[in-house]
């Protein structure tokens, strides 16, 4: 693929996934799906597979409620729905970490329904002692030993090789984030959506190639935009870009973002040990956390150290509907926020990812309403 | 048909469980004022023998949520928490609970009496979301309790491995060290192995005691569910065993005299999932029409061993696999267990309450069905509920559905007959 503006690249990387996937499933490579962003893609690459985060994108939600309750996040249901419109027949296995109770129960559903996958689990401890950091490593090791990879000194070249090359790509999006944010690279929500899907799909080596390029085309926001109003958004996996694009048309500025389809996953870019295994899990440990595998309290020490430096003036939570994880942290966030006298809200989005009628009110009038406070 | 209705029950354990329920809860709202340190934790994991052994007070906010839902206190507790933000879309048990510890803990006129306030939080990583949630709210509500970060591998039970295990073990050591630390009381380690010992003589009595409903007529249904409180709050003392005992007794005796349920026993029922707690009534809703519910999804969480040689490895093992048994996290058992229930207590038809507020063992429930249906044949119905909030019980849609399932299934019994 030998595109030159790379934002198109990435939007048809994401729009046409499936097919260039299947192509290159077809020229032998194997490939391996995985959910959640806490998934160590780094031991994937290092077997051999070509990691691909499933999707649940915007759509249709029918065939899954053959399996599947109502009232289950949008993400999983789609992810289901297109896995049962064949569209992820290309992967020889799938491995999820148990970040969710939906992710583990869906995991296995899909274990139930699509016998020719293989079905992996890695479980991450949740805390980071140092009896939590060795029975990380053991159960990375653990795993690649149910991918029939040993554990000896040409794999663990090849594993430091890619956190290596895991690490240039991280660095490589947080530059890209800190350029857009800092007002150096006039890039839009929408695109920079597209830059960190296309991420999930395309080999890590061409995919960093796309990131320095879209860099170097760098150009500054126009000076109108930046007054426009420093929003974040947080939330889960953001299934579509059209409410990003609504804020920013209706006055909002995405100054920061917490949500997993946004810079979250990316931080930090490496981690530190003596040998790859043990820098694989640092990173892991370090990485910056989700609702679902952390307190609160300890995300917001990240927010609050952000909220410092951007002149955020209100937070859109978007939200998936039906997401345990985040939900239950909304009251501890909109608490913090209040003090801070930052106005917040929440929306909460279906599987068709629609920007509804009602929902461009709520957000048009939170807007007004956080412009008029601010003068 | 109405929203809430408490179950008719036959066993004289009934009323003995009343009793132990209350002096459980004595015991929890006396323990400040007697010097013992209170704290709070999840069900279903190695800490309470941990407990027993140190002369702690173990408290499980999980299982209090079942008491407001009986004693009509829940919609209360759904009132305070929904104010402060939490979603309708969430666990009951997470609402109920947060709205209980930020309201009617210190008002509320329950005859249980009130939770104590906690000295310490026994706070999970692991398990479900929303039980690590809801401590991560109480960590907020009371900041002077000493907070144990507790973590345990979650593993399917055919996928545990020595260093699942491994991990499983320190953190029980790192757990009693923190209480030895917090409480300034030491473990008896021969204490300890006698919890444990009492603890695996309960589970033995209770899988014994689920045995007994392979007999027809079957000597006690699901409507007795209440017995459970015993395995939840009272494992690894003789209180347990000494109930368990007398239960089984009961049902030997019954079983002698062909005594069941109800007069005649037409159909025999498995309910997958939680009940609901403001409506047990439901498992005699069925009698109407000859049918018991002689079996649950439930009672599988303490069908486990423990070996009192080695108590730390046992306590390790007993928090690997309680949750998972009856969880999505080990489906593959999930499954096996219910197949194995239906064949063995000869089960004609099976209730999936797809419940609101649980999604892990909600999930997966159409693969069981199907499976049912394609290996046994034994056909099902699914009731959409809730376990713990009655706005999303709908009585008249369960009754339309469950009339026709009934009716399909005494149809297909006078066939065979
Ligand atoms: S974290 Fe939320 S959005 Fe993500 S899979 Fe879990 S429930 Fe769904
Ligand atoms: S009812 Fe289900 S979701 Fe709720 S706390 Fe219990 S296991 Fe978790």
């Amino acid at each position: 693929m030998m595109i030159s503006n790379p934002i198109v690249g990435f939007q048809q990387a994401y729009e046409t996934s499936s097919q260039i996937l299947s192509r290159i499933h077809g020229q032998g490579q194997k490939l391996f799906g995985y959910f959640c962003t806490y998934t160590p893609v780094e031991l994937l690459v290092a077997c051999g597979y070509l990691p691909v985060r499933i999707m649940g994108g915007r759509g249709k939600a029918e065939q899954c409620y053959r399996l599947l309750p109502e009232f289950i996040c949008p993400f999983m249901k789609r992810s289901l729905e297109r896995a049962m419109n064949g569209e992820y027949h290309f992967l020889s296995g799938i491995v999820q970490s148990y970040s969710c109770d939906a992710v583990c129960g869906c995991q296995a559903v899909w274990k139930n329904n699509f016998p020719d996958m293989s079905l992996y689990s890695i479980s991450l401890p949740y805390n980071s002692n140092p009896q939590a950091r060795e029975f990380y490593i053991a159960e990375f090791k653990n795993f690649i030993e149910k991918l029939g990879q040993p554990y000896d000194p040409c794999f663990q070249e090849k594993l430091r090789q890619t956190n290596e090359l895991y690490r240039h790509v991280r660095q490589a999006v947080l530059n890209l984030f800190d350029s857009a944010q800092s007002g150096f690279l006039d890039i839009s929500a929408e695109e920079k959506w597209y830059a960190v899907q296309a991420g999930f799909v395309i080999p890590p080596g061409q995919y960093l190639e796309l990131i320095h390029r879209m860099i170097q085309q760098k150009k500054e926001i126009p000076a109108g935009q930046k007054h426009s109003i420093p929003v974040i958004v947080s939330g889960s996996e953001i299934g579509h870009p059209d409410i990003l694009t609504y804020v920013e048309k209706t006055g909002g500025r995405i100054v920061w973002d917490d949500h997993c389809t946004g810079i979250r996953s990316f931080e930090p870019a490496e981690g530190s040990g003596d040998d790859p295994m043990e820098q694989l899990a640092d990173r892991y440990v370090k990485r910056s956390p989700c609702a679902s595998r952390s307190r609160a309290e300890d995300r917001w020490l990240r927010w609050e150290k952000k909220l410092h430096h951007a002149d955020v003036q209100g937070v859109i939570f978007v939200l998936q509907k039906f997401c345990t994880p985040h939900l239950s942290d909304i009251p501890y966030f909109k608490e913090q926020l209040k003090k801070r006298g930052i106005p917040a809200i929440v929306v909460e989005m279906e599987e068709s990812w629609e920007v509804s009628g009602q929902i461009r009110t709520r957000i048009d009038g939170f807007l007004d309403m956080v412009q008029g406070k601010n003068g | 048909m109405d929203k809430k209705s408490k179950s008719t029950k036959r066993l004289q354990a009934a009323k003995e469980i009343n009793r132990i329920v209350f002096e459980y809860y004595m015991e929890c709202s006396q323990a400040k004022s007697q010097g013992i340190p209170v704290g709070w934790m999840p069900p279903m994991n190695g800490a309470i023998e941990i407990f027993y052994a140190m002369g702690l007070q173990p408290v499980f906010p999980e299982n209090w949520s079942p008491v407001c839902a009986a004693f009509g206190l829940a919609p209360k507790n759904f009132e305070i928490s929904e104010n402060m933000g939490y979603s309708i879309d969430l666990c009951g048990y997470l609402r109920n609970i947060i709205g209980y510890v930020h309201g009617p803990i210190e008002t509320s006129q329950c005859i249980l009496g009130n939770l104590p306030v906690p000295d310490f939080l026994l706070s999970p990583g692991g398990g479900c979301i929303p039980v690590m949630k809801i401590f991560h709210a109480l960590e907020r509500r009371f900041p002077d309790a000493a907070v144990f970060r507790a973590d345990l591998p979650q593993v399917a039970l055919h996928d545990i491995q020595p260093h699942h295990i491994q991990y499983a073990v320190q953190e029980i050591q790192r757990l009693i060290s923190f209480l030895e630390k917090t409480t300034g009381r030491k473990m008896d380690y021969d204490k300890l192995e006698e919890a444990v010992a009492l603890s695996d003589k309960a589970c033995a009595l209770w899988d014994e005691i689920m045995s007994y409903r392979r007999y027809k007529p079957t000597p006690f249904s699901a409507a007795e569910i209440g017995i459970m409180f015993v395995m939840v709050t009272r494992q690894g003392t003789q209180i347990a065993v000494d109930f368990l005992e007398k239960v089984l007794d009961e049902l030997k005796d019954r079983v002698a005299r062909k005594q069941g349920v109800i007069p005649e026993e037409k159909i025999r029922l498995f309910w997958d999932n939680i009940p609901l707690w403001y409506n047990l009534g439901l498992f005699n809703y069925f009698e109407e029409m000859n049918g018991v519910v002689v079996a649950e999804t439930y009672s599988t969480a303490w069908s486990i061993r423990l070996d009192a040689e080695d108590p730390i490895k046992a306590l390790a093992l007993k928090s690997l696999k309680s949750y998972p048994l009856v969880s999505c996290v080990s489906m593959e058992n999930r499954m096996d267990s219910i197949i194995k229930a239906c064949k063995e207590y000869s089960i004609d038809g099976v209730i999936f309450h797809r419940n609101k507020s649980c999604l892990p063992i909600t999930l997966g429930q159409m693969d069981i069905k199907r499976r049912l249906e394609e290996q046994l044949q034994i056909p099902s119905i699914v009731i959409d509920a809730d376990h713990m909030d009655e706005r999303n019980f709908f009585p008249a849609q369960f009754r339309n559905r469950a009339d026709a399932f009934m009716e399909m299934l005494l149809a297909k019994r006078k066939a065979t007959s």
